[in-house]
């Protein structure tokens, strides 16, 4: 295995060969890993003329997981604080859990092998004036193509080495460079337009974005005088990002093996092999699709990524894993194991979640609607695992097959179960997603995530 | 508590080290503030089948903030190598605002209770206990519900020093939680919430998640929300989403940048008056109170609107000085940010009503226990959000559960049609809030 390479600053390369070493001699409980993060980031805010916040964080330390009894004890820890007493902090706590006990061994497959992101335009190499000079001239952009709009560009960045060492032999390290951009312009009534961008790479990505500016400002002129859509139930053509929600909100959730197995009533609903879609949707988490935010080698049990079909045809075939819930289950994990830093243990999470694509043109999809509402752009997404709510930037009418009249923000709202049993048609184009935030599951921060799919066409869906 | 706290003299530790770190700023910036916090919490969440799982963290980090060249520049992060944090420092004062304020030279801390020793003793076999006893009772109220989330403490020590001698410290023991309650019935889940924190022990954390539904049966008899204008009662829950975009409002950061729709209403009327609302940093065993904020001014309780009346935004040293105003004592910072104004414990005052008296004055309209999902700006104020339980109210009493409830409108001109509130008050968040009865709510 190649050392610690870009990305490190000098403490994990050493507290990663020790902790190898402790463990290797030493294992506390009947199974110990230890995950140790080496990073640094950047967040920048540019609000109108003014440089609201340059906030540069540096984040640097660990997470003790120990197996006692068939009972996990967790402890994340900084960089000062020894991974050693982290282990016995961690046993402490598996030895105080009244967790009932795994029913089976965990199965790590005990990889050694590292990977690094090789961006052109490596993050730390790019000085902090030239990202605030691109922040202002994208600002400037917006301000002067919809005059009298409030406009924002947010940048973030992070970068990280990560590392997962485990008793058992697992030895993997992997450097990630991420960074994204959101812009913004919003006005009176309401109207906003925004438009994020994110990918695992460097700088590079975030040069010659002018085009953006000019869609986002055909988009706000188009919106301006327009009203929201009446309450009521619609057909709808949801575009590819929002269909990327959709997926992720409605469907990805209820995938995730811990999540579904807490709710007897869900599990049912989504057993597997059950049809709870036509046979023309396939649903797919897919953690090797590099450059997306969310993709990755290891997962934070430093298991190897891979791609898990969901839905197959319309049937649950799959569901999201870790090594506890793959135990849990007896079956192997799906390398789903995923936490947005070392202060928080492993969960199963998605990774790139989309639908595969159907056959029809968008042209196509509005005339099998005929009348309905075509959304674009989205604003945000929630579920409760039974119920999402959606909205969209804007909602434009469709009569007769032909777009009209452009009007405001939509929030959709609709039973997963139902909505996906009302998929009509799909498009015959897949795009990914993402943006500088990520999944908020749990409100332990934003886990970096992408999403996507194709234009969607759904029947009888409710606008709030 | 597990095992001893802060061990491996984490404390003294990060001391050292932002006794360094402000050293080594001073030598190259023309002021410099450091801020350490010393974090150890112990937690439990629920997981996949019910399973308690406890979780404990051991962390230090430090902010530091410079004066160089007449700009402000800033870092933040985990505490070892506090050189790495002066180099980003440094790079950010080349593009941050002018300092238009300087850094307080001496404090005079509040008085203010927020350190319980019962919260600083309570570890993970304790949190553990509650969350039995929590899903014993939610179990027995509903068989077939989950009970998702975390409880915690969290023990702090934070210090604050700066190149004018400024030199303080306080610690204090947060108790917290974040707790679902999901009801499986014949239409979908109904959702009920309770999310918290505070320097107060409790016995049971999260044990009003239950406490709006009267009886076992009330959930599966339901009816669908008819569309118009109708009285609604916010529980505390509900009320606490509904007031993000004042807290976000009040802030002299939205004044400055003009978006805050509270701009040029100092002393107007812009709420019903039955409404008013301070700010408590100093409310005993608050999670948001401290003696002193997080660039060392002393903290004071204020009215932000006191019946109806706006009273003024919060500010910290920066937003001050570019308002032409003096620190309200409202800085507030995580570990990676600058500071920002932020409200602390809000505290509405309680009404005079009971419960069902509250409830006569929503007849025919409905009971929001609390919002699962939806859109809310919190720039406008403007919001579309689902309920997550609700009733509907008949002759002073809940009735049948609605089947859905979609609540839309503005927050602010919400507050201006409140039309009564409730006596009995309860913690939400880091605020304590009645039930609240608004006219005339859009609801469909």
């Amino acid at each position: 295995m190649s050392g610690v390479r870009a990305g490190s600053e000098g403490w994990l390369e050493p507290a990663l060969e020790s902790v190898h070493e402790l463990l290797q001699a030493r294992p506390p409980g009947d199974y110990a890993e230890v995950r140790l993060e080496e990073g640094s980031g950047l967040d920048m805010v540019q609000a109108g003329r003014d440089l609201e916040s340059c906030d540069p964080f540096r984040s640097t330390g660990g997470l003790a997981r120990v197996l006692a009894e068939g009972r996990w004890g967790t402890c994340a820890f900084t960089e000062e604080t020894d991974p050693a007493m982290a282990l016995d902090r961690a046993l402490e706590m598996a030895r105080a859990s009244g967790m009932p006990p795994l029913p089976r061994p965990l199965s790590p497959s005990c990889p050694v092998a590292s990977r690094h992101d090789n961006p052109l335009e490596p993050l730390a190499e790019v000085p902090v004036r030239d990202k605030a000079f691109h922040c202002r001239r994208y600002t400037e952009l917006m301000a002067s193509s919809a005059r009298g709009a409030s406009v924002m560009a947010h940048y973030r960045e992070h970068q990280r080495t990560r590392a997962v060492v485990g008793s058992l032999g697992t030895k993997v390290v992997e450097f990630e460079s991420l960074c994204g951009m959101a812009l913004q312009m919003s006005g009176p009534g309401g109207i906003s337009v925004s438009r994020s961008l994110a990918h695992r790479g460097g700088y590079e990505y975030l040069r010659h974005r002018e085009h953006l500016v000019e869609e986002m400002a055909d988009a706000y002129s188009t919106m301006q005088g327009g009203a929201a859509p009446r309450s009521g139930s619609y057909r709808i053509i949801l575009d590819q990002r929002l269909a990327g929600i959709l997926v992720h909100e409605a469907f990805g959730h209820l995938s995730e093996a811990d999540l579904v197995h807490s709710h007897p009533f869900l599990a049912d609903l989504f057993a597997m092999n059950a049809l709870v879609a036509p046979d023309t949707v396939t649903i797919c988490d897919d953690a090797t699709l590099c450059g997306n935010p969310g993709s990755y080698s290891f997962d934070d049990e430093g298991e190897p990524g891979g791609r898990t079909v969901l839905l197959d045809r319309g049937r649950v075939a799959g569901r999201l894993h870790t090594l506890s819930t793959a135990a849990a289950a007896g079956v192997s994990t799906t390398g789903n194991a995923r936490a947005v830093d070392y202060r928080n243990p492993p969960r199963a999470r998605m990774s790139c979640t989309f639908m595969e694509a159907g056959e029809h043109s968008l042209q196509e999809l509005m005339a099998i609607m005929g009348d309905g509402l075509y959304l674009e752009g989205a604003v945000s997404g929630s579920t409760n695992l039974h119920r999402f709510t959606i909205t969209a930037e804007r909602a434009t009418e469709v009569c007769g097959g032909s777009p009209g009249r452009v009007l405001g923000p939509a929030t959709v709202t609709g039973s997963v179960p139902s909505v996906l049993g009302s998929i009509t048609a799909l498009g015959d184009e897949v795009r990914m997603h993402s943006g500088i935030g990520g999944c908020t599951r749990g409100n332990r921060g934003h886990l970096p995530v992408s999403y996507g799919g194709p234009h969607m066409l759904v029947e009888g869906i409710d606008v709030l | 508590m597990s095992s001893e706290a802060f061990p491996g003299r984490s404390v003294e530790r990060l001391e050292g080290a932002a006794e360094r770190l402000l050293e080594m700023a001073d030598g190259v910036s023309a002021s410099a503030e450091v801020v350490g916090t010393a974090v150890d919490e112990e937690s439990v969440e629920v997981l996949y089948g019910g399973e308690i799982a406890p979780h404990r963290t051991l962390s230090s980090f430090l902010s530091l903030r410079i004066v160089r060249g007449g700009r402000l520049g800033g870092a933040g992060g985990t505490s070892a190598t506090p050189g790495k944090l002066l180099d980003m420092a440094i790079s950010t004062a080349r593009v941050g605002p002018e300092a238009g304020f300087r850094f307080p030279g001496s404090i005079t801390p509040a008085a203010v209770h927020i350190l319980d020793p019962r919260v600083e003793e309570t570890g993970c076999s304790e949190l553990a206990g509650a969350m039995e006893r929590l899903r014993d009772r939610t179990a027995g109220a509903y068989p077939y519900s989950s009970l998702e989330g975390s409880m915690s403490v969290r023990r702090l020590r934070v210090g604050i020093h700066n190149s004018r001698g400024l030199k303080a410290e306080y610690r204090k023991a947060l108790l917290e939680w974040d707790l679902q309650l999901l009801v499986p019935t014949s239409d979908g889940l109904v959702t009920f919430t309770s999310a918290a924190a505070t320097c107060r022990h409790t016995s049971l954390p999260g044990a009003s998640l239950l406490a709006d539904v009267p009886e076992h049966g009330q959930l599966s008899d339901t009816t669908g929300p008819v569309s118009g204008e109708v009285p609604v009662v916010f529980a505390p829950e509900a009320m606490s989403v509904l007031l993000q975009p004042v807290r976000v409002g009040v802030s002299g950061r939205s004044l400055l940048a003009g978006s805050s729709p509270l701009r040029n209403m100092e002393g107007g009327q812009v709420f019903s008056p039955a409404v008013t609302l301070l700010d408590r940093p100093l409310m005993e065993l608050g999670a948001g109170s401290a003696p002193f904020d997080a660039e060392g001014t002393g903290t004071r309780d204020k009215p932000l609107f006191d019946r109806g009346l706006f009273e003024g935004f919060v500010f910290d040293l920066a937003t001050a000085s570019m308002a032409g105003a003096e620190s309200t004592g409202n800085a507030g910072r995580e570990y990676d940010t600058p500071p920002y104004p932020v409200v602390t414990n809000l505290d509405m005052a309680a009404g005079e009503l009971d419960i069902p008296g509250l409830l006569e004055l929503a007849d025919g309209g409905y009971l929001v226990c609390g919002f699962q999902g939806g859109n809310s700006d919190t720039v406008t104020g403007d919001f579309t959000l689902d309920a997550g339980a609700a009733f509907a109210v008949r002759d002073g009493n809940l009735d049948a559960r609605l089947r859905r409830l979609t609540v839309s409108g503005n927050a602010y001109r919400l507050l201006s049609r409140v039309r009564g509130l409730s006596r009995q008050r309860r913690l939400s968040g880091r605020d304590v809030l009645p039930y609240v009865c608004v006219e005339a709510v859009d609801c469909g």
